[in-house]
């Protein structure tokens, strides 16, 4: 064993596995604990899948960048709408009667855990793949990147029973913040930005459309050119 | 011909749904590639704004009177 590579594994996949947490977690909120969890085995499944056959020679056919944008730009897809939907629900202080599942969707919830946990897992193994191949030393990286997630899969599962207790319009508006966010460091990724910090802008883009968003909500609702549920256009809420 | 439309449609709609978001977000980030190299780091800033825009405006959409009230 070396401890040396299997530290960096261990160092560089819990960043990779946390994210893909933050993104499940979002997609279970998004309906139920049921797809996110499909969702993610599926990813897993392809993943081994594709690194079983491909081995090595993974590191030079995949390309990170482009998949890296697509996914981004998916999860933008999904985050915008969750985020201007539920900004306009707390402007309007609108209580929701069909809980959850009216905004979402398994299939949406779905795919936001299918391609979150497919792009973090996809790192995790270029991780282990690289560390393999330069250091000679692939089951230090494996076991090192197997203790990060068994370490992010039980805080996960801590983090279950917390948001039982989050009220429904608050996980709304919290997905919609980390979809948005995630959406737009990763195509921002793809299209040459160099972020700030590299992944950890995720955390100032989550701050900042906080803010933004809280900002319109108040506006709506001082606004008072609010109508009713029965008068508001367009884009159906 | 009429199958591949229909899987045409439903990911559309499951992916795109609302055509506003998708062609602001398409301006946004062609804007976002443009500046990359002129800004740098400050690239970041305004593909936050621009999506922060998007967001806003798009609230905005939905609680603005139906043109019939």
């Amino acid at each position: 064993m070396n401890w040396g590579f299997a530290a960096t594994a261990f160092g560089a996949s819990a960043v990779e596995f946390v994210e893909a947490a933050v993104i499940v977690v979002a997609a279970a909120a998004m309906a139920s604990w049921g797809p996110a969890l499909w969702g993610s085995l599926a990813a897993a499944g392809v993943l081994a899948a594709v690194t079983a056959i491909l081995g090595e020679t993974l590191l030079h056919l995949v390309p990170l960048g482009l998949l890296r944008g697509i996914i981004g730009a998916l999860l933008l897809l999904f985050g915008v709408k969750w985020l201007a939907k539920a900004t306009y629900r707390i402007g309007i202080a609108y209580k929701p009667h069909h809980g959850l599942k009216e905004m979402g969707g398994a299939k949406v919830a779905f795919a936001a855990a299918f391609n979150g946990v497919l792009l973090e897992g996809a790192e995790v193994v270029f991780i282990i793949l690289a560390l393999g191949a330069t250091g000679r030393a692939l089951g230090s990286a494996i076991v090192g990147a197997a203790v990060a997630l068994v370490l992010v899969a039980t805080a996960t599962g801590a983090a279950r029973r917390l948001l039982n207790n989050v009220p429904e319009i608050a996980l709304k508006y919290a997905v919609g913040i980390m979809l948005t966010s995630f959406g737009t460091l990763w195509l921002g990724e793809a299209v040459g930005v160099p972020w700030w910090g590299s992944d950890a802008s995720v955390i100032w883009l989550a701050l900042g459309n906080l803010v933004v968003s809280g900002a319109i909500a108040l506006f709506l609702r001082r606004g008072q050119s609010v109508p009713s549920q029965s008068t508001a256009t367009g884009v159906q809420a | 011909m009429n199958v591949l439309t229909k899987i045409g449609r439903y990911l559309w709609k499951f992916f795109v749904g609302d055509s506003f978001q998708f062609v602001a977000l398409i301006v946004a980030f062609g804007i976002v590639a443009l500046l990359a190299h002129p800004l740098g780091a400050w690239d970041g800033l305004v593909a936050f704004a621009l999506v922060a825009t998007i967001v806003s405006v798009d609230a905005w959409r939905m609680a603005r009177p139906a043109p019939h009230t």
